[in-house]
């Protein structure tokens, strides 16, 4: 189970959020500009890294607040939370 | 397909707390054979308001109506005439003496004429239940993940959590130690059923 440090309500445990997969990802501000390869690539493409991860996540149950924080996908140490 | 007339419906529908069954057919813990007292307390209504935090006009058209301002420290809540509790930076949650929800909200809507905010009564959602012992926070620890340590957790601090598994706002009132639990209406029976079951010995 891990300890994820919430922006708001400090340490908090793993059962009180919600996950919401990779972070930095920017709705493309023309879509209809795109070709099919470009839109799937935004909608269905992630990197899958092995080490740090930037990925976005939820304190659903507490202050319901999303952010952002960095986690090593081999080691699951969270590195950073911004 | 044409509206049927219901001759039957009561006038006047009685209102029930969420737990009015439960404590009829149960014997709720007490200090005397569980370390642990159980009160269901119904006589409160609720508000929820949001608004931005950062917006001194905001705060001061809230706490012009409240008589207090509103906690702006994270997992807080502050009580004079009415309870507050800080649910998110820019989300609060008030409980007052039921009944009187109404009226409030009537004010605070006038005071915030012209700003952006969103006020919702929520009190037929909410059931304030207070757990009070020596015991408390072994029978919590059960259940919540949060570091209820009195070193950690003190008076006046609160925090939205889960008790096994369902959502619940816990605030620490005094050192005796009693704690006020916010459940969910449709969620309290089973919570007061899962502390019932977890003060046994
Ligand atoms: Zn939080």
């Amino acid at each position: 189970m891990l300890l994820i440090n919430c922006p708001w309500c400090g340490p908090r445990d793993e059962s009180e959020f919600g996950y919401g997969g990779e972070a930095d990802i920017a709705r493309p501000a023309n879509p209809d500009a795109l070709t099919d390869e470009e839109w799937a690539d935004y909608l269905f493409m992630r990197k899958n890294p092995r080490g740090l991860h930037r990925e976005q996540w939820v304190h659903e149950h507490g202050c319901r607040r999303w952010f952002v924080l960095e986690r090593d996908t081999v080691t699951y140490e969270i590195t950073d939370a911004t | 397909m044409t509206r049927k007339e219901s001759g039957n419906v009561p006038d006047q529908m009685q209102r029930q707390h969420a737990l009015a069954s439960f404590l009829n057919g149960n014997s709720v813990p007490d200090s005397g054979t569980s370390g642990m007292r159980l009160e269901v307390r119904p006589h409160y209504g609720y508000l929820n308001l949001r608004g931005d935090p950062d917006d001194e006009r905001f705060l001061q058209a809230v706490q012009q109506k409240l008589g207090h301002s509103l906690p702006g420290v994270p997992n807080t809540f502050t009580s004079a005439d009415h309870t507050v509790f800080w649910l998110g930076p820019d989300e609060w949650l008030l409980s007052t003496a039921l009944g009187r929800e109404k009226e409030i909200a009537g004010q605070l809507a006038k005071n915030l004429a012209g700003h952006c905010y969103s006020l919702v009564d929520v009190t037929g959602g909410q059931l304030l239940i207070r757990l009070s012992g020596e015991h408390v926070r072994g029978v919590l620890a059960k259940g919540c993940t949060l570091d209820l340590h009195p070193r950690i957790f003190k008076v006046g601090q609160c925090a939205q959590t889960t008790l096994a598994k369902t959502s619940m706002l816990i605030a620490l009132i005094d050192d005796t130690p009693t704690f006020d639990i916010v459940l969910r209406r449709s969620f309290a029976e089973y919570a007061a059923r899962w502390l019932q079951h977890s003060t046994r010995i």
